[in-house]
């Protein structure tokens, strides 16, 4: 199957911002995670005969980021906790909904950041991170109960 | 405060998102290339030897596929081509080299890639690769023409369609000769001086036997070496006498013809009047960007070099002599290419003439000027009233009537964030774009061409169509 030069550059092109700020939080900063991006994108160019178009390209290549952002600290992806501090350009602007993100559990911090920051799918972010789609979905709307809680918390208490 | 839904989620964190694009198309090329070469870094001892030797024999086995991914140019993209330029012609290089204001690191090695005698004269081609640009350098003994050096980019080669890409065609060159002209004609007979050749030379892609240049239904083949090609004819007073070329072929192994393009000025002058836009690209824009100013430089601020710290001396005679300078800063575009955009701040006196021809108004205006300086050429200067009405301001030229490599440089409006370049073969290159100040070299026969300008918000704020050849 494989995937042409053109369509990595038009994936690089359209959705480079998202890359670079969902690995940011697992890179550990936003000059790690470019050249994490970086580095996907031409590993992903370089191996791009090998995308058998089982799952979307896109998938694909934020599998081959995660994994690249990951072999500095063998961590697997599921309990990997992703660093707050890089996910926020200024968190001051939404200091209830940082605190919010921050309460949650790692894995399903990293999964609300795909689904927020990357804007990747149910079906995007269960290939990505290698899990069903089913528990994208229960994730997903266990952080957003989660979330939904923190915030009236911390609404009420101010 | 209550998150109501998905929605409202997402807006509430998109708000925190880091919005800046710094993507760089370019640099992902360029790690796809070089990476596996890096890589072999992080290994030590003999592992590392395993795997050159492993990598040596896949290197060799799987030649012609890694050519065909690389764009057939892995000769230059990552090999040697050639043989070491001789100590004499190694300095002599070093001693051009270091008087120039763009220069190239001082320990670039030349390579010597073909050298060949015609009508008198020595025709040598040298080669060298320097950060993102792989360059040629025609040297000839005991002519008028005593070197010329062409510079491709790497991004070039790693794209190219065709296996073969000419740096220069039919430029003037060798010694002298005197011949009559007006013969003909019927004018007055007189005797000019003209150079005896005419040379044409590229780069050809690993596997390139034979190039053949037609010229008067004739094939004239071309000296075809190390990865390149030099051709050298006689020529003449007439241009119709000596003949155009009308097609260039590249020749494999295998006797395959492929048409080679090139962008023929001479043969066809008017064509730089009549060519219309790209059809790549956008067409509209997004956002009037709402400044069109530099800040940097009007507020003086020491960005780039000085022209001290760049090396330019004695710039006083040169820029002074057009315009008075106020503040003046060198910016290298591209860390990996060695061309520089001078700017500096000016001011110019416009005067209103009575039909006496006496002044009877006289006004300074601000203006910016700015010059591109490259190894190969340089030293054209381009001077307006800031960027008024452009936020992309492309202030140098595309080289002489022979260049097939077009320098495409200028100024860009701090609401210019990134600038792209698309060809109108479909190629679109993220243009080096530092400090306000951008350079690139493409192809030629990408022409009509377009720069796009956007915004940090990847919103369009400029097009510039790049219609002349």
């Amino acid at each position: 199957m494989g995937a042409s030069k053109r369509e990595i550059e038009d994936l690089y092109r359209r959705r480079y911002v998202a890359f670079r700020n969902v690995v940011a939080t697992v890179a550990g900063g936003r000059e790690q995670a470019r050249d994490v991006v970086q580095d996907a994108f031409a590993q992903a160019l370089r191996r791009r005969e090998t995308y058998r178009g089982a799952g979307s390209l896109e998938a694909w290549v934020w599998r081959i980021a995660f994994r690249i952002a990951l072999a500095a600290a063998p961590q697997d992806l599921a309990v990997f906790e992703p660093s707050l501090e890089e996910a926020f350009l200024e968190p001051e602007r939404d200091p209830d909904l940082v605190d919010a993100i921050r309460s949650l559990p790692p894995r399903r911090r990293l999964v609300v950041f795909l689904r927020y920051f990357g804007d990747l799918s149910y079906e995007e972010i269960s290939e990505a991170c290698g899990i069903s789609e089913g528990t994208v979905a229960a994730t997903l709307a266990k952080a957003r109960a989660d979330l939904l809680a923190a915030i009236d918390r911390e609404g009420a208490e101010r | 405060m209550t998150l109501q839904g998905d929605s409202l989620q997402a807006e509430r964190l998109s708000a925190l998102e880091d919005p800046r694009d710094d993507s760089n198309w370019d640099d992902v090329l360029r790690r796809a290339v070089e990476r596996p070469l890096e890589q072999s870094g992080r290994f030590r001892g003999r592992r590392t030897l395993l795997i050159a030797a492993v990598v040596a024999v896949l290197m060799l086995t799987l030649g012609v596929a890694l050519a065909a991914a690389l764009g057939g140019f892995s000769g230059w993209l990552s090999g040697k081509p050639g043989s070491p330029a001789s100590s004499t012609e190694q300095q002599a290089f070093q001693r051009v080299n270091a008087r120039l204001w763009a220069s190239f690191p001082s320990g670039t090695k030349l390579r010597r890639l073909i050298v060949t005698r015609r009508d008198g004269s020595t025709f040598r081609l040298f080669g060298f690769r320097s950060g993102d640009e792989i360059c040629l350098r025609l040297t000839v003994n005991g002519a008028n023409l005593k070197a010329r050096m062409s510079c491709y980019s790497r991004l070039q080669l790693i794209n190219a369609k065709a296996p073969a890409a000419v740096a220069v065609i039919d430029i003037p060159a060798g010694k002298a000769r005197s011949v009559l002209t007006g013969r003909r004609t019927g004018l007055r007979k007189q005797r000019v001086r003209i150079a005896s050749n005419l040379v044409s030379y590229g780069v050809v892609a690993d596997g390139v036997s034979k190039v053949e240049f037609r010229i008067r239904r004739h094939n004239d083949p071309a000296l075809v070496q190390n990865n390149t090609f030099l051709l050298v004819r006689r020529n003449a007073y007439s241009r119709k006498s000596v003949g155009q070329t009308t097609a260039i072929h590249a020749i494999d192994a295998a006797g395959e013809r492929i048409d080679i393009a090139f962008a023929c000025v001479i043969c066809d002058p008017m064509r730089m009047f009549s060519q219309g836009k790209t059809r790549f690209g956008p067409t509209r824009i997004d956002r009037k960007p709402p400044r069109r100013t530099i800040a940097w430089l009007n507020n003086h601020e020491p960005r780039g070099l000085s022209l001290r710290e760049a090396g330019i001396t004695n710039p006083k005679r040169w820029l002074e002599g057009h315009h008075p300078v106020q503040f003046v800063r060198v910016i290298q575009p591209d860390p990996r290419n060695h061309v520089r955009v001078i700017i500096w701040l000016s001011k110019l006196r416009s005067i209103r003439m009575s039909k006496q021809h006496k002044i009877v108004r006289s006004r300074w205006h601000k203006v910016i000027c700015t010059s591109t300086i490259t190894g190969a050429r340089g030293g054209g200067f381009g001077c307006g009233s800031g960027l008024a009405g452009f936020p992309l301001a492309v202030g140098e030229g595309f080289g002489s009537s022979y260049d097939q490599l077009a320098l495409i440089s200028g100024l860009a409006s701090d609401a210019v964030f990134r600038i792209d370049l698309f060809l109108n073969d479909g190629e679109r290159w993220t243009v080096p774009l530092k400090d306000n100040a951008f350079a690139t070299v493409a192809p030629r026969t990408g022409f009509p061409a377009k720069l796009v300008g956007y915004d940090s918000q990847g919103k369009v704020v400029a097009i510039q169509d790049l219609t002349a050849l």
